[in-house]
């Protein structure tokens, strides 16, 4: 019978931090539902979807885990849940990111074929068959490198990813890119947030080869993975990379369908979800759709970024956080987003009724200053939800 | 973790040369233009007789580093005589080869090589692909890449990949006679 998951490391930041009022009873209230045996999911996204406070360190780790459905309601099952994804990740690593030495012994092992024997005595770097080992190397390097070329520059308005993580890496990097090749002439040997932000791409990638990595899925990596890094629980900040994997994984079951080139121009596409805020925008807002209309501005040239990257790019990080307390605590968060949308557009209203085209486009330029708690607020009068 | 990086996937090198188009020859041959991609090697040695400008500039496409030696039809001004570069644990020494005396002779070859105090010497001029190893080191030639490498002779087309790792050089030998073979050699290194 597994052991009740401590939440002494959320509790006694609670009793030891000067805080305020009253984010000292939200957080209280955040407490009392997560310190039960069996989480009542409901009340937590119920709350949730205000926001959840920052003071202490964990308490947004925690949340977004249980309200993605990577923790269980049942509390007792959380450290059993952490290793084996722990171990289940290792495994991908170890079986997904092979040099080419390790490739061929694989191969001597698993198949005693006469041909494939074959084959590879004939194997040669410049190889395009598809028993070639080398090949196979080139393929995993290339996706490696798309990944690279992004990651090392999420989030450059911060230091965080740029930075050494403390966790230590088990992992060599085989491969040879123009960016690992300039590390190692700058003795550049650490390992830095972006590395981790890579190889969790690399592996999701190969694991899902009809969407391998687009660019952009870094973003909807990035907040998962800093607020997981930024834990105090001891399993907590051994399971980072696999948590942050395994929740990426979840969130891109919803997330995928925008990234999909092939579904495009379907109902689940991301014309179609542009299509569906447009609409909602003609129900809710005539006067600023017609004005739109008018001007020629175009829902791509404004909501592609917002509904594909999980309104990522608009707003600093910390107030992404605030935005994705609500989104994630919601079931249907495709659905949610566009409402999400629809309040930032009622927020730019004075903007959006001028009659220049030059002027508009400024105006949607000014997402960013909105306070976020404001887009929540409207969100929550004008959002619907069955 | 840099040493365990260099044993396990060696760097590769692209060694080509005494290509002499056009005047030899019209193009690189179809089957080795399709194999030879840019981000597949990290290096490019090139014995010298490109022929032309374009040429050139393709090969630099191939890779972020590319040495060029001159040849005796080479008119380019900035390219040297002799190369050296230093590969990991591999010295590499560069020169097409009519400079040294007799042509193809490996005495004279070696002894030039050991001057440089290097470990591998690419060469070329003889317009024949050949792997030779003369006391503790090695005489490396791709051979022509078109065939077309002087007046009197056309000789088969080849080039070289080499895969460098910290105690031995695996050499593939490409060559195309109707159609690509690839030969083998594995080069300990030995000081």
């Amino acid at each position: 019978m597994e052991s009740l998951f401590s939440l002494e490391y959320l509790i006694q930041q609670l009793n030891t931090k000067p805080i305020a009022g009253n984010t000292r009873s939200s957080i209280e209230k955040f407490l009392e539902i997560l310190d039960k045996p069996k989480i009542n999911l409901n009340e937590l996204k119920k709350l949730s979807n205000q926001g959840v406070p920052d003071d202490i360190k964990g308490l947004r780790s925690l949340v977004w885990k249980l309200l993605l459905g990577y923790l269980p309601a049942d509390r007792t099952k959380w450290n059993s849940t952490i290793k084996t994804n722990i171990e289940i990740y290792e495994q991908f690593c170890n079986d997904l990111i092979k040099s080419k030495l390790q490739k061929q012994m694989t191969e001597s092992n698993e198949y005693e074929d006469q041909e494939l024997q074959q084959s590879k005595k004939q194997d040669h770097p410049l190889s395009k068959s598809l028993q070639s080992i080398w090949k196979s190397f080139f393929d995993d390097q290339v996706i490696w490198e798309e990944v690279e070329k992004d990651t090392v520059r999420t989030r450059a308005e911060l230091s965080f990813f740029v930075s050494p993580t403390q966790i230590p890496n088990k992992y060599p990097v085989y491969f040879r890119t123009q960016c690992r090749r300039e590390r190692r002439l700058a003795k550049d040997y650490e390992h830095r947030h972006y590395d981790v932000l890579t190889r969790i791409l690399f592996i999701y990638a190969k694991l899902n080869p009809a969407i391998r990595y687009v660019q952009g899925m870094n973003e909807l990596l990035a907040p998962l993975y800093y607020v997981f890094y930024s834990d105090t629980n001891e399993l907590f900040l051994q399971s980072v990379e696999s948590d942050a994997f395994f929740c990426f994984t979840i969130l891109m079951s919803d997330a995928k369908d925008s990234f999909l080139r092939a579904l495009d121009d379907s109902q689940d596409g991301i014309k179609s979800k542009m299509n569906n805020l447009n609409t909602l925008l003609r129900i809710h807002e005539i006067e600023i759709w017609d004005n739109l209309q008018k001007q020629g501005i175009h829902p791509q040239f404004y909501s592609l970024r917002w509904i594909m990257l999980y309104l990522t790019q608009e707003f600093e990080l910390h107030s992404v956080f605030i935005l994705w307390d609500s989104l994630l605590s919601h079931s249907n968060k495709n659905e949610y987003l566009l409402f999400l949308c629809l309040s930032i557009i009622k927020e730019l209203k004075p903007s959006l009724l001028q009659d220049d085209f030059t002027d508009i486009m400024e105006g949607l330029q000014q997402v960013g200053k909105i306070q976020v708690e404001r887009i929540l607020q409207i969100t929550s009068q004008i959002y619907q939800h069955n | 973790m840099s040493e365990y990086y260099d044993e396990e996937f060696g760097e590769l090198g692209l060694v080509i040369g005494d290509f002499n188009i056009p005047q030899r020859a019209a193009d690189l041959p179809p089957q080795f233009k399709d194999l030879l991609v840019p981000n597949k090697v990290q290096y490019v040695f090139c014995t010298g007789n490109v022929g032309n400008r374009e040429t050139a500039d393709w090969l630099k496409t191939l890779s972020g580093n590319t040495h060029f030696v001159k040849g005796d039809f080479d008119e380019v001004k900035e390219v040297p005589e002799t190369k050296v570069v230093q590969i990991g644990s591999w010295k590499m020494v560069m020169v097409h080869g009519h400079q040294l005396v007799p042509f193809g002779d490996e005495e004279s070859q070696y002894t030039f090589l050991k001057e440089m105090e290097g470990d591998v010497l690419i060469t070329g001029h003889t317009g024949v692909a050949k792997v030779t190893a003369v006391e503790k080191k090695y005489i490396i030639n791709p051979g022509s890449a078109t065939g077309g490498f002087n007046g009197q002779q056309t000789s088969i087309p080849s080039f070289l990949i080499l895969e460098f790792k910290k105690e031995k050089l695996q050499v593939f030998i490409y060559t195309l006679d109707g159609e690509v073979k690839i030969d083998k050699q594995e080069l300990p290194l030995q000081k």
